[in-house]
């Protein structure tokens, strides 16, 4: 498992150790040689034996404080690693929803289009979910919140009725960071559950939807992914506004989307949306998670390990301290 | 309040006066090489220096301090606040802001109306984290930015980027009171309110204002109208983003007050006026008195993490001591 820091800079600070150990170390050698006749008129002939003790003394010494100096810096860059389960009281439901609106969508296997139907769809879903707060996120190479979470239903069909991919201009598909848009689109003084309802094709340009989904799964969010398209797909032209015909299939990716869905886990599903009672399908899972009165739900928090680390810098530094001076003072 | 996560490594701190009882036992011992420089049979040269000796406590104060501080960032120090939460959409608050040309007028306090109101309606969304919070915009035509939200970072930042002339010139007080109400309806009644902050007259649009004022006692949505400026000669200063042009001199500023108490009439609401930043501090307390702040559903405890200050502290005092030891006492290793 791959830590990850939350101030990552900081473990720039840990390279200050190297020159310190440089200058340490020539130091030694030269106090070494410096002091080599006064230890052995000192010692009565056993100076080379004390010499060695004492280039072992200060060279643990140094070894461990500068480990230490290494621990301490990784633990104050806050390595987290693992999860683990932390509860937390919900109860209502809000929903984001989150549409592809790359050029793709406007494929007519799905008639009218894969955005519009993908529209209708979302409009009949906030007509079915009357006490639920919807958002909308637009997702195309990149994603915006078009509209944050409200109760006001009319705002999000006037505006779901009229998408069109002009709307954003970055090119490619995203849909994972429209994902990952609409989980910071959750308040975070609600206690409503979280669910993400995602219409797309699965025609991804980039490979971020199953980091999305792990965001979902880490932040107790459902994910519900509603495929727009078709298996057979349809033809779209690589370069819309030139003389170049060149083609490309596009077709619904159901493997990769019901891939993403699994691995947010918890109630996230995905369904198609041409399948008749998909629909359904989608409010069980969306307002399932808001059923009435108060519920306790899960989700998985990074563990943050820097006492690890701090530890093992405290004990190095102690080690350090007691080598030095217990091997002086034996010598 | 700040608590531990461990309390029981604050006991390692004891480790401190353990190595100097050691130290000074002699059971631990210190790497030095005394040598005794002095005339035969005199008193023997001693490091009398003051600077020496503050620097020599200083050295030692330093990598005690980090090692405290490595202490306390061990034991895991954290802040708990109670914070609350809601599950309903709470109480849905739209402010209809003009933003008309002559909303660039700077008369309050040296500050523009429009920032003065800005500023106003951030301090607002802040003694209200429940509220659904929303924003619509007159000008020559009005239009919803934000629908009621719970999301006050969105409201915000909407907020924020609201720009002078974004709709036009002029001033459509009738539609942007009909699309504000337009987005409150099915609210319970005494739980929707609409701030409309102007400084003018209507003076385009499809709707009288009036008749859009009509809808609100019907409704149950409360309405208060907030004549903002004051009247005179003033400073104005605004680049109209439509064009870019930059447009700055003075402004004969004049409302009709009466038509906006008409208004407010109409609604069953209330007319402020509001020409000075006091006179905005009232009507702002006198909105939060009569709107009703929404309740939250419970309050969950949240865990504030301070160990990463003590631990740059720690890395800081260490390195001081490292470097004073070897800059000021010449240590040689």
């Amino acid at each position: 498992m791959m830590p990850e820091f939350s101030h990552p800079h900081c473990l720039l600070l840990a390279l200050a150790a190297i020159p310190a150990a440089l200058i340490y170390f020539v130091r030694l050698r030269k106090a070494r040689a410096s002091l080599a006749a006064f230890i052995a008129s000192a010692e009565r002939g056993q100076g080379r034996a004390t010499r060695v003790r004492l280039g072992r003394a200060l060279g643990y010494r140094a070894i461990c404080f500068i480990l230490a100096w290494v621990a301490l810096s990784v633990g104050a860059s806050g390595p987290r690693w693992g999860t683990r389960l932390v509860g937390q009281r919900q109860e209502g439901s809000s929903v984001v929803f989150v549409v592809d609106i790359s050029r793709s969508m406007t494929l007519t296997d799905v008639a009218p289009t894969r955005l519009e139907f993908a529209a209708r769809y979302a409009s009949l879903l906030t007509e079915r979910m009357e006490k639920t707060p919807c958002g909308l996120v637009l997702a195309k190479g990149d994603a915006v919140l078009a509209l944050p979470i409200t109760a006001d239903h009319r705002a999000v069909r006037d505006l779901l009725s009229s998408l069109s991919p002009a709307l954003l201009t970055s090119p490619g598909s995203c849909p994972g960071k429209g994902v990952a848009t609409a989980l910071k689109a959750f308040p975070e003084n609600s206690a409503q559950s979280r669910a993400i309802v995602l219409f797309t094709d699965g025609d991804e340009t980039s490979s971020s939807l199953e980091d999305a989904a792990r965001g979902c799964k880490a932040s107790g969010a459902t994910l519900v992914i509603v495929g727009t398209g078709t298996a057979n797909g349809a033809s779209i032209r690589v370069y819309p506004d030139s003389d170049n015909p060149e083609t490309r299939e596009s077709r619904l990716r159901d493997d990769l989307l019901a891939k993403a869905a699994a691995i947010a886990g918890g109630g996230s599903v995905y369904v198609s949306g041409a399948d008749s009672g998909s629909a359904f399908r989608v409010l069980d899972a969306v307002l399932n998670t808001g059923a009435s009165g108060s519920r306790l739900v899960y989700a998985n928090e990074p563990v943050s390990r820097y006492g690890e680390f701090l530890f093992a810098a405290l004990a190095l530094f102690c080690v350090g301290v007691l080598i030095g001076g217990l091997s002086w003072k034996r010598s | 309040m700040v608590s531990f996560e461990r309390p029981l490594y604050l006991f390692l701190s004891l480790l401190i006066p353990l190595f100097f009882f050691l130290r000074r036992s002699g059971a631990l011992g210190r790497i030095e090489f005394p040598l005794t420089l002095g005339d035969w049979n005199g008193l023997p040269f001693r490091w009398s220096s003051g600077f020496v000796r503050v620097a020599s406590f200083m050295v030692g104060a330093c990598a005690c301090a980090g090692f405290l501080a490595l202490v306390v960032a061990l034991s895991g120090p954290v802040r708990f606040r109670q914070e609350p939460v809601y599950t309903k959409p709470g109480t849905g608050v739209v402010f209809a802001l003009d933003v008309s040309p002559s909303m660039a007028a700077r008369d309050i306090g040296g500050e523009t109306r429009i920032d003065a109101a800005r500023a106003y309606i951030r301090s607002f969304a802040a003694k209200r984290p429940g509220d659904s919070l929303g924003l619509v915009a007159l000008g020559r035509d009005a239009a919803l930015l934000v629908p009621p939200t719970q999301d006050h970072r969105a409201f915000l930042a909407r907020l924020d980027s609201l720009a002078i002339g974004e709709l036009g010139d002029g001033t459509a007080l009738g539609l942007g009171l009909a699309v504000a109400a337009a987005h409150l309806l099915g609210r319970d009644p005494g739980r929707a309110c609409v701030i409309l902050l102007t400084d003018g007259e209507n003076n385009t649009g499809e709707i009288n204002p009036k008749t859009a004022a009509g809808i609100y006692p019907e409704k149950g949505i409360g309405l208060f109208v907030i004549g903002i400026g004051t009247s005179g000669e003033v400073p104005l200063e605004y680049t109209d983003p439509a064009t870019g042009k930059r447009y700055a001199g003075t402004l004969d500023s004049k409302f009709d007050e009466g038509a906006l108490r008409d208004i407010a009439l109409k609604g069953h609401g209330t007319y402020i006026s509001a020409a000075n930043r006091e006179a905005l501090d009232a009507v702002f307390a006198a909105i939060d008195d009569s709107v009703p702040v929404s309740a939250s559903s419970w309050t969950r405890t949240v865990t504030d993490p301070l160990e990463t200050p003590v631990i740059f502290a720690a890395l800081i005092l260490f390195a001081l001591s490292w470097v004073f030891a070897r800059l000021f006492l010449k240590a040689v290793i």
